[in-house]
Parts: structure tokens; C-alpha cells; sequence
């Protein structure tokens, strides 16, 4: 675990958790400046091994854990819903 | 996880009885039940689940090692080893904590023995290609679809299978039986013993609660988290193929007599031992790496895996050839154990993940943040860092 201590201090509140989503993405997708509700996944700007990549990148950054209920595609096709689900889940904790 | 692997496992693989029960089952091409069982019940199949579900817990880069030691006597009974991983890690990851309780310590005792059901006729290394459906009405599933080339399909007692449902990719545990017709794949010349399938659904069922994940997260995100696993795995077989090819090309040359020398003392020869012994050197240690990156849950491990499976399976073809050529006619009998390392070399290169769509996966990594833009961000990729090398050798 000790390459992992350079990473930013975990984020609180929603606007900073939406903005490191959306900073990941656009690194994630090599395109800056995508649109928060553009659909990542059905509309491909994401490949499945960089959609594998977003959901270990927010379980990790954030320290929340993903559960069952919350795979819904929804919550992953955009980084609005990635985001609000990750504050849910920080909410909840 | 932080087991170890259970000692009479070792002991049993590093027993020469193992190395010469696994070229019985390459002659008569089948890889026995019974066999599985016995090795089942010292906990081969159990090493990936944790030990409140019956498994050993035993961490990822210790679990390659078990890969490495039995793909070198048997390359098919480890392709066994790969494909219930993958299922374990599925429902592990992916699955409801009911189907999680109820299947892991099934799974991880090998009375569940699994087969990871992807592959069809016209979907190979293109999963947007798949036709199988999974519809769901009611509490019922009903899958339909062919699959083909499934390890240990033949024995299999259940499926993990990807399809659609209702236009989005998803994937079901379906057990075998009544609905699903198994016909046995002509043998391969590599994985001779792997009991390949191939398997009909005709509108078989199962209980909705056997769905892995919604609709829309079967794929991508179930297929390829598992190919990620999938891909550390091979890699790890691969090199343990390298390394049974090494040692056979090694001692030869060693004590091969030659003009008044040995093999061993021409240049051209140390040249290709030499160029074997790296390739085979860099894989092993970056498969152990990768496994530190999937154990870390790094964003970059799915691309770090298929670098790994791309290198080592590479590695494995190299060292093979080399032996197979320092061999001389030695080495080209059928019944050589450098005749089934060599071909398994071919099939690592193929399956989870053909070398030219891993290529595309590590050339697309390097290239995002490239493309027409100023954004020059360090790709999420990690590089190598040799400090994670020594984490689990203590
Ligand atoms: C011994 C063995 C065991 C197997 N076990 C299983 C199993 O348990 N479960 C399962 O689901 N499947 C299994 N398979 C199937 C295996 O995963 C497929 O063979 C593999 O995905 C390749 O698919 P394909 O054979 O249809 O080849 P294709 O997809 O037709 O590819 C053929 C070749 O074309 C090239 N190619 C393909 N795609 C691209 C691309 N995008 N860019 C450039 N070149 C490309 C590659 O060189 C590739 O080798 C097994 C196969 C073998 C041989």
C-alpha cells in the first residue's frame, strides 16, 4: 500500500467529489471537458477496461464500498450519476 | 486476504507423482474428475475465496504461484484453475450477499465446479458480438444460446454465462442439466486434457436471484473484471511454462555432449538461453506486480493485467521455441512434456484476450489524453515500481 499515500486528501463535500470525478474521466476518456450527463458507457466514450478502471478509481479514492443495489447502469453512465452516487454513499457512512 | 496456501496442496503439486499423473491425462486428453476432487479437497479450488466462505483467503501474487507450479506439469488442469477463479471472483465481486453466501463455499470446495461461458460462434475476442439471451420473466431466467470452447465444460456443474437481457449485456450462473445439451470440442493440440465444451441453453432456466449484477453491468463491467483476473492468471500459467521450457532447454544444453564440448559452451546458444531466461525473468516479476495491483484494487490493474498476460504468454513462446530447437529431435516426440508446454505457449497467446487485442488495450491506454488535445496527463496506466516486488516475499 505505500504508492498510494501520494493521493490527494479524500474530498467532502459534493462540488469537490464531482469535480475529481470529472477530472478522472476526462483523464480516464483523453477527452477534457466532457459534458457532466453526456453517457459515458452507451455512447462509448469510455472502453470497458476504462469503465472497470472508473468504478475501482471511485471505491478507492472515496473509501466507499459499492453494493449491490447501487449497479444499476445509471449510476455509472455519467459523471453526474457517478458522482451522486458517490455521495450517497458518503452520506450513508 | 492474507492466507497462505494450504501446505498439502504444495506438497501434493510438488510431488513427482503429479508431474506423471499430469501426463497421463495429456495422453488420454481428459483431465479425470476424481483427480479435480482429490486436489478439491486440499484446497486448489479454494485459494481465491476468503475463509468465512470455505476458501484459504490466500492473496493474489502467492495464488500466481500455485498457477506457475501447476501449469508447468499440467498447462489444462490450470486452465481449470483460471476459469473457476474467474467465476468465484465474479459472484465474489458482483454477486447479490445471498448468491455470494450460498455459491462462494460451494465454488471454493470444487463440489460447484464452474466454466466461464463466453465464448461463441461469431463472438470471440468481440464481446459486442454476443447473441445468447438471458430474459428474465417473473423470478425466472430462461437462457438461450450456443457457447463454445469451454474449459471443463464438459464436467461442469454450472455456467457463468454473458448475454443480453432485453438489449444489455448481462451475465447468470446457470447450473447444468435440464435445457442444456454439453457436446464435447474436438482436442486441441494445446490443452489437450481441458475437457472443452460446447454448450447449447435451450431456453433453459434459473432462479432470478442466479443473475451476477443488473442488466447493463454483466457487461462491461462483469466480463471484464474477470478477464482482468482472467489475464493475471494465464500470465501466471505462461510463465510457469516458460520456466518448465527453461529448465528442459538449460539441462540439456548442459550435458549435451557436442564436438568434444557441450552444447552449452557455443555462443549462439548461451545467446538464446540468455534472451529466454530474460523474457521469462520480466514476466515473473511483473505478474507479480500486477497481482499486487489487483490485490491494492488499482484503477490500473485491468490495464497492467493485459500487459502482463501480453508479456508472459510472449515469454512462454520464446522459451519454448528456444527449447524446443536446442531439443533437437528430442524434443519433437508428441509425447514429450516440451510438446505440451510449446503448444500451450500457442493457446496463452489466444485466449483471455488474443495478443493483438491486448495490444490494443495497452496501445489505447498510452494514447488517451494524446489525441488532438494540450492535456498531457500521465496515463493512469502505472509503471512498473520495483519497491512493490519485495512486499510479499517476507
Ligand atoms: C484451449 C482453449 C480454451 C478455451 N476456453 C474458453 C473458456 O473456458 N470460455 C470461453 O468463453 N472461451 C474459451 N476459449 C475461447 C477463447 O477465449 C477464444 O478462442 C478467444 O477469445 C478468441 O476468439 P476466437 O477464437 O473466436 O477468435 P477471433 O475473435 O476470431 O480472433 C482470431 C484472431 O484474430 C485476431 N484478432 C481478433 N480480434 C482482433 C482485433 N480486435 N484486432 C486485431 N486482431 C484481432 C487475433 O490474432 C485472434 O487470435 C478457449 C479457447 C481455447 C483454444
Amino acid at each position: 500500500m505505500a504508492a498510494q499515500q501520494t493521493t490527494a486528501p479524500r474530498p467532502h463535500t459534493p462540488e469537490e467529489v464531482t469535480a475529481t470525478v470529472r477530472q478522472f474521466i476526462s483523464r480516464l476518456s483523453g477527452r477534457p471537458g466532457i459534458e457532466d450527463d453526456r453517457p459515458l458507457i452507451s455512447d462509448g466514450v469510455l472502453d470497458s477496461v476504462a469503465a472497470v478502471q472508473m468504478v475501482d478509481f471511485v471505491e478507492r479514492t472515496f473509501d466507499v464500498e459499492i453494493a449491490d443495489e447501487d449497479l444499476e447502469l445509471a449510476n455509472f453512465d455519467s459523471i453526474r450519476g457517478l458522482a451522486g452516487l458517490v455521495n450517497r454513499r458518503l452520506a450513508a457512512s | 486476504m492474507t492466507g497462505s496456501v494450504p501446505e498439502a496442496l504444495l506438497a501434493a503439486l510438488r510431488d513427482d507423482a503429479f508431474t506423471a499423473r499430469a501426463t497421463a491425462w495429456e495422453r488420454a486428453g481428459a483431465v479425470p474428475r476424481a483427480a479435480i476432487d482429490e486436489l478439491a479437497a486440499l484446497g486448489l479450488l479454494g485459494l481465491t475465496v476468503d475463509t468465512a466462505h470455505r476458501g484459504s483467503g490466500t492473496p493474489p501474487a502467492a495464488v500466481t504461484d500455485v498457477h506457475r507450479l501447476v501449469a508447468a506439469a499440467s498447462p489444462s488442469l490450470h486452465s481449470l484453475l483460471v476459469v473457476h477463479a474467474m467465476v468465484c471472483h465474479a459472484v465474489r465481486r458482483w454477486a447479490s450477499a445471498e448468491l455470494r453466501d450460498a455459491l462462494l463455499p460451494e465454488l471454493a470446495t470444487g463440489r460447484m465446479l464452474a466454466a466461464f461461458a463466453l465464448t461463441e460462434q461469431q463472438a470471440g475476442a468481440d464481446t459486442g458480438a454476443l447473441t445468447t439471451t438471458i430474459e428474465r420473466d417473473g423470478d425466472t431466467l430462461r437462457i438461450t444460446g450456443t457457447k463454445r470452447w469451454l474449459s471443463f465444460g464438459q464436467i461442469a456443474d454450472a455456467y457463468l454465462v454473458f448475454g443480453s437481457t432485453a438489449g444489455r449485456g448481462s451475465c447468470a450462473l446457470v447450473d447444468a442439466g435440464a435445457g442444456v445439451r454439453v457436446a464435447v470440442e474436438p482436442v486441441t493440440a494445446g490443452l489437450r486434457a481441458a475437457r472443452l465444451a460446447r454448450v447449447t441453453f435451450e431456453g433453459a432456466t434459473a432462479p432470478a436471484a442466479r443473475a451476477v449484477a443488473r442488466p447493463g453491468i454483466g457487461i462491461p463491467f462483469v466480463v471484464t473484471s474477470c478477464l482482468t483476473v482472467g489475464r493475471l492468471y494465464v500470465a501466471a500459467g505462461a510463465v510457469g511454462v516458460a520456466e518448465a521450457a527453461l529448465r528442459l532447454a538449460a539441462d540439456h544444453a548442459a550435458t549435451r555432449a557436442h564436438g568434444g564440448t557441450t552444447l552449452g559452451d557455443r555462443q549462439l546458444v548461451r545467446g538464446l538461453l540468455a534472451d529466454a531466461a530474460l523474457a521469462t525473468d520480466a514476466a515473473a516479476r511483473y505478474v507479480r506486480h500486477t497481482a499486487h495491483e489487483i490485490e491494492d484494487r488499482e484503477p490500473s490493474a485491468a490495464v497492467t493485467a493485459a500487459r502482463a498476460k501480453l508479456l508472459a504468454s510472449r515469454a512462454a513462446t520464446t522459451a519454448t521455441a528456444t527449447a524446443s530447437r536446442l531439443l533437437g529431435a528430442a524434443g519433437q516426440t508428441e509425447d514429450h512434456p516440451l510438446a505440451r508446454l510449446h503448444a500451450a505457449a500457442r493457446v496463452h497467446e489466444v485466449i483471455e484476450g488474443p495478443t493483438e487485442v491486448l495490444q490494443d488495450i495497452i496501445a489505447a491506454d498510452l494514447l488517451r489524453g494524446r489525441h488532438g488535445t494540450t492535456d498531457r496527463a500521465p496515463s493512469p496506466a502505472a509503471p512498473y515500481r520495483e519497491e512493490d516486488d519485495h512486499r510479499a516475499e517476507h
